[in-house]
């Protein structure tokens, strides 16, 4: 494979097309002619590539080699195993990371990841607290022999995967145990939050962060644009995370107090009762006085107390008459709300950037994951460039790429009207900027559609309203070939220029006039 | 026994609202008041123990499985508890919240059978173990488990007939509670309420959980909401502090239209979980504006049910308005302007009692009007048609304008059924036969025969089975099933009743073959508040299965044009085809009987049938087409489709009073397609990023999905 070339003006997009996950390589030529690689995100969803051959490793070679082993920038989204698990991805030969042949100059990464932030910090100890929680519930299932392939544990172990970027769910429980036998004097958030530095999207992060000369550059929606180093022309503006905790979390506001993001204290409650370490106080409602437990109770002398439970709830693992009525597991099913609004909250810490070409306009649009409460944060944004001010509308509405968030699901594009005063599908590509638009759907329909627990990636309705606007010209990295629409003429297809191959496609938006 | 029918009323003391009112100085009166619950509904000796409590129709186990243990069961006849109207409230008891569960729900449960004058029935088991469907087996007991969740929800389980309630600890920063708090669900009135009232909508109409429309779900919403809001105004002493503390102004806000408290409160909301009346914006209260286009814009099921909820509180306020102008003018020598400072506290009694009398009315008007929706796919258009009828054959004279308030209320809040050209008190009744028999332009000549045939099923049931035994239209194998299953049910009466009747059967009826018939040859539905309630479902069943017989007659074809009901052969083949007759299938539930007591105190008395028929929905409208035509694709369908029909007999008369249809019937495909377009667009809005569920109309925990805390 040849080296990756930097257009002439603008920016190259080489999206890969492993399976369920992102990965974005860009090449733009810097004022000395050379060429600028930035790599989006590089993350892979055990299992789901689109071609068995096409895997993470294979990708993460061609980088290598379509850059010369030198990426200039890598920026993360979110910590999404999907986004992230290619850079803690091992060579099965050397056990060296893949990552370790390529030079890596800067690393940028969303506010939310800054330790010197006391909101970011608050709002990961949040995140550990609810995944702490979700891993003890899904604990509590296993013992009480419910499978990994049953109903009420895939959806959750599913979504721990996401979270930790274990393959294995299990994976934080094990590294638990172990973080207790080696520091059993530590308090049981200290040893909670020491296993979760060890899954490996933690662990993907921490990679890059050593493999940089410096500090990463922490992106936030209130700084001014970026530039990428030695390129003119370009500039990259932060969207999201939004620093507004109603929208980042989609919390109801709360009179004029200052918000905590301490877990909430329904989460805490399940915590209490999931994960060993806590107190016993904690966990329990009552004084000691008042509970007996159920063993006691079937064993029990009381003849009436036992007659009365046994009766009437019936006995442990004992199906029986009332069986049908026992609720043993309904209270860990409370797990799997949390554990969706948590998939949400980190979806909401994307980083999301617009890419901005000076000469034409012209913008790219990444937007990680961002769901609902990221695009909303977007319509009063705006930045002083040159004594000019640009507006969040005003990028959007130039918008000529759009990496389509979190696979195409409903809550990751919002649908609304030009009309409308919250950012939507609407406002992307406006007038002359809407012939040039095209959409990059990172997804492998029929594996999401083939899981124990399916998904509906892209929603079809997500996909019909973008192949709509972008008259056909929409990427998915499951379908070989971007299919021509029939009502589209040849003439105007044939202006769609783009390279279709196994591993990649690849799409140049130009920032010269045409 | 004749000692237990003198019992005076079982008292137990409940949280008046939540354990918070007892927390803050100015609302600790409001803390703690007593509910009466008449002796004969648990008919137990007094002498005897009662645990649990699990009485004839509640079973409170408390068993917390997050912590593997087991409470106590507290014994309501301990002596101290008897004389002493049971525990005092405590948040720190487990047992006190065993007889709080009790309490309220018992309480609600009151509420219901005496607007409905009939003992209350849950809905029947209707699946296996397996999952897999089975006919509807007898469920006495309603099961609370006071402790069954550690999270901010409590929700109704319709797989498990049983109400669960979580608990969990306050966060920090919240006004309701100190952090670290725990807080109880168990321990709110209004959610122990709310939860009842949705375990006994179920039980009357269990496919009102099928979300069909955007109303059904909000329907079960605000109803449940209902029922706790207006029993606050039945606690004498909390209403009375509110009107004090008001200036007997309830527009203004109160807690009594107010769900949830503490929850609320806890939750960060800062206030109360739901308000009938109006809310906080930029740190004022105002009342809410009727908004009659709000409802149009409105989706999400609490949202919309909030707006019934409103519209109901609306009419409320204006029938309690008008009630008190009499005495405000007494009060402020005939201005009608009552001056500052406080009440005097005979005027307080007064309007305290205008506002109970109110409430009370206009509870039982929403409670009877159940007995008035169409059996599927309900509307909240239909709601005002079912509390406008149902009260106009209870009390044909409005003489306090109540029914206008209703329509006023519902209107200013833009709920009015679909398609109606004049909405007016006079249109919104439901058809009569004759009406919808003329409507139909099909005189139906044999509605005094049917009347007559109805009179027969009803009284005569062992006499209708033989009939039925000489029908020739039957398929062998399931038309003897069928039939070999009425006698099973009728032998089965016999010996519940005779179980429940102990010895106290005349020596005559001793003798099986004479007594069943003895027994059947009465109707079993009249005993109302006196039946027991399993005879009560079995009879239900009985009847239900004969008006089946009836109504799949040949001769009746012209009435089942009449309320739309289809047999004919070539019917889209997505239709539930019957086994025991050819042509598609009708399902009759059952057949209930409502009795009230109307304005000159006579006893009005109904029968209440309900019919449905069931059709395979596919979202793929060319799917359908082929589905329709004999050629379903491989693979399941995606929903049920249902229409059906409410018929309301005369006791007295047999005459059918009222036909109360869903729009279009069975084949209508444009009906189908208004579910299928509801049903997408569900779809495309669902929170959930992943799951591809949200189109299946049918969800096993419905009620817990819509609980959960939204946050």
């Amino acid at each position: 494979m040849p080296r990756m070339q930097a257009p002439a003006s603008g920016v190259t997009v080489r999206m890969y097309r492993q399976g369920h996950g992102d990965c974005f390589l860009l090449a733009t030529p810097k004022a000395d002619g050379s060429p600028f690689y930035m790599l989006i995100d590089c993350g892979l969803w055990t299992n789901s590539e689109v071609k068995p051959e096409q895997t993470i490793d294979k990708v993460i070679a061609d980088i290598a080699e379509a850059t010369g082993n030198r990426l200039d920038l890598v920026l993360v989204t979110h910590e999404h195993m999907d986004h992230v698990n290619g850079f803690a991805a091992k060579d099965p030969a050397t056990r060296k990371p893949c990552f370790d042949a390529i030079e890596i100059g800067e690393l940028w990464l969303a506010w939310t990841e800054d330790d010197d932030d006391p909101f970011a910090n608050s709002l990961r100890e949040r995140f550990h607290d609810t995944l702490l929680a979700l891993m003890g519930a899904d604990e509590r299932l296993d013992r009480a022999g419910f499978g990994v392939h049953s109903p009420n544990r895939t959806m959750l172990r599913d979504l721990l995967s996401f979270e930790t970027g274990e393959d294995a769910a299990d994976e934080l429980r094990e590294r638990l145990k172990e973080v207790r036998r080696r520091h059993p004097a530590l308090s049981a958030r200290r040893q909670g939050a020491l296993a979760i530095e060890g899954i490996t999207n933690k662990r993907a992060i921490k990679y890059l962060r050593g493999r940089i000369a410096g500090d990463p550059v922490f992106l936030r929606p209130d700084h001014e644009p970026y530039q990428l180093p030695g390129v003119e022309g370009v500039c990259v503006y932060a969207l999201g995370p939004p620093r507004d905790v109603e929208l980042l979390l989609s919390l109801e506001p709360q009179d004029e107090e200052e918000f905590r993001l301490s877990a909430d204290g329904p989460t805490l409650s399940l915590l209490a009762a999931t994960v060993e370490g806590d107190p016993e106080s904690a966990r329990r409602s009552f004084d000691p006085r008042f509970g007996i437990s159920r063993r006691d109770v079937e064993r029990s002398r009381d003849k009436f107390l036992k007659a009365f439970f046994v009766d009437h709830y019936g006995a442990k693992g004992k199906s029986g008459p009332t069986g049908w009525r026992q609720i043993d597991n309904d209270w860990l099913e409370s797990a799997e709300t949390l554990a969706l609004r948590l998939n949400d909250e980190v979806n909401n810490t994307s980083l999301v950037i617009a890419i901005e070409l000076r000469g034409t306009g012209k913008v790219l649009l990444f937007t990680g994951d961002a769901q609902r409460g990221n695009w909303i944060s977007w319509a009063p944004l705006k930045w002083t460039v040159d004594g000019r001010t640009v507006t969040a509308r005003d990028l959007l509405g130039r918008t000529v790429l759009y990496k389509v968030g979190h696979h195409g699901s409903h809550n990751a594009t919002l649908d609304g009207s030009a009309a409308a005063d919250y950012a939507n599908l609407s406002w992307l590509a406006s007038e002359a900027f809407q012939d040039e638009f095209v959409a990059m759907i990172p997804a492998n329909t029929s594996w999401a559609a083939h899981k124990d627990n399916p998904w509906e990636h892209p929603l079809g309705f997500i996909e019909d309203r973008l192949k709509q606007k972008a008259r056909g010209r929409v990427f998915r990295s499951d379908l070989d070939r971007v299919a021509k629409p029939a009502d589209v003429s040849a003439a105007e297809w044939h202006k769609f220029q783009r390279v279709e191959t196994d591993l990649f496609f690849e799409y140049t938006v130009s920032d010269s006039p045409t | 026994m004749s000692v237990l029918s003198t019992m005076p009323p079982r008292k137990l003391r409940i949280f008046a609202f939540d354990p918070s009112m007892g927390r803050r100085h100015e609302t600790l009166p409001l803390n703690e008041v007593i509910v009466s619950i008449p002796w004969e509904m648990d008919k137990l000796d007094p002498g005897m123990p009662f645990v649990g409590p699990v009485g004839e129709y509640i079973e409170v186990i408390d068993f917390d499985p997050s912590l593997d243990l087991v409470y106590a069961p507290v014994n309501l006849h301990d002596p101290g508890l008897l004389a002493d109207n049971g525990l005092r409230p405590a948040e720190w008891n487990p047992q006190f919240h065993q007889q709080m569960t009790y309490a309220v729900a018992m309480n609600t449960i009151v509420n219901f059978e005496s607007a409905l004058g009939r003992v209350a029935l849950w809905a029947g088991r209707d699946r296996d173990e397996k999952g897999r469907w089975i006919n509807p087996q007898y469920v006495q007991r309603l099961r609370i488990y006071p402790h069954a969740l550690r999270d901010a929800n409590a929700y109704y389980s319709p797989e498990k007939k049983a109400l669960l309630f979580g608990y969990f600890a306050a966060g920090e920063g919240q006004s309701g509670a100190p952090a670290g708090t725990i807080i109880f669900t168990c321990l709110s009135h209004d959610i122990i309420a709310h939860e009842t009232s949705h375990a006994l909508l179920d039980g009357m109409h269990p496919r009102f959980s099928e979300a069909t429309n955007p109303d059904v779900l909000a329907l079960h919403e605000a109803f449940a909401d209902i029922v706790a809001i207006f029993q606050h105004f039945s606690y004498a002493d909390v209403l009375k502090d509110q009107i004090a503390r008001t200036h007997g102004d309830l527009e203004s806000q109160n807690l009594l239209g107010q769900l949830a408290q503490e929850f609320g409160q806890v939750l960060g909301r800062g206030t109360a979980l739901r308000d009938a009346l109006g809310g906080w914006k930029d740190g004022v209260w105002r009342a809410h504006e009727p908004n009659p286009r709000l409802l149009r814009e409105t989706e999400e099921v609490h949202d919309r049910g909030a707006i019934l909820v409103a519209a109901v509180f609306r009419a409320f306020l204006s029938i309690y308005r008008a009630r008190i102008s009499d005495l405000l003018r007494i009060a402020s020598s005939g201005t009608g302007i009552l001056p500052a400072g406080a009440l005097h506290p005979d005027l307080v009694n007064r309007l305290a009692r205008e506002a109970s009398k109110s409430a009370r009315h206009i509870l039982q008007m929403c409670i009877r009007a159940l007995d008035y929706c169409p059996p599927v796919d309900v509307t909240f258009g239909d709601y005002l048609r079912a509390i406008i009828t149902a009260d106009h054959d209870l009390y044909p004279e409005d003489e306090h304008n109540y029914r206008v308030a209703v329509m006023e209320a519902f209107i200013a809040w833009g709920i009015v059924p679909r398609d109606m050209p004049i909405v007016s008190v006079q249109t919104l009744l439901w058809p009569t036969m004759g009406e919808a028999a003329a409507d139909y332009k099909a005189a139906f000549p044999r509605l005094t025969d049917l009347k007559g045939e109805v009179a027969y099923l009803l009284s005569r049931p062992l006499e209708m089975i033989d009939e039925l035994k000489t029908r020739g239209d039957f398929t062998d194998s399931e038309g003897q099933k069928f039939l070999d299953g009425l006698d099973r049910t009728a032998r089965e009466i016999f010996e519940e009743l005779n179980k429940a009747m102990g010895n106290r059967l005349p020596e005559s009826a001793k003798r099986p073959k004479s007594s069943l018939r003895e027994i059947l040859s009465r109707n079993l539905l009249e005993l109302g508040l006196e039946a027991d309630r399993k005879v009560e479902w079995l009879a239900r069943d009985l009847y239900g299965r004969l008006f089946w017989g009836l109504i799949t007659e040949a001769k009746n074809a012209p009435l089942r044009d009449i309320i739309r009901i289809r047999t004919d052969a070539d019917a889209p083949a997505t239709i539930r085809r019957s086994k025991i007759v050819a042509g598609p299938a009708i399902e009759v539930h059952s057949v209930r009987m409502a009795a009230r007591r109307g304005n000159r105190d006579q006893i009005e008395r109904e029968y209440v049938v309900e019919l449905t028929q069931t059709r395979h929905g596919y979202l793929d409208p060319k799917m359908q087409e082929a589905a329709d035509k004999g050629k379903p694709p491989k693979g399941p369908y995606d929903f049920y489709f249902r229409r059906g029909c409410t018929l309301l007999i005369d006791a007295e008369t047999f005459e059918i009073r009222r036909v109360i249809r869903t729009p279009g019937d069975i084949c209508d495909d444009a009906a189908l397609e208004r579910m299928r377009a509801y049903l997408t667009r569900q779809a495309r809005s669902r929170e959930n990023a992943f799951t591809t569920g949200g189109s299946k109309p049918l969800r096993p925990e419905i009620f817990a999905h819509l609980h959960r805390q939204r946050s």
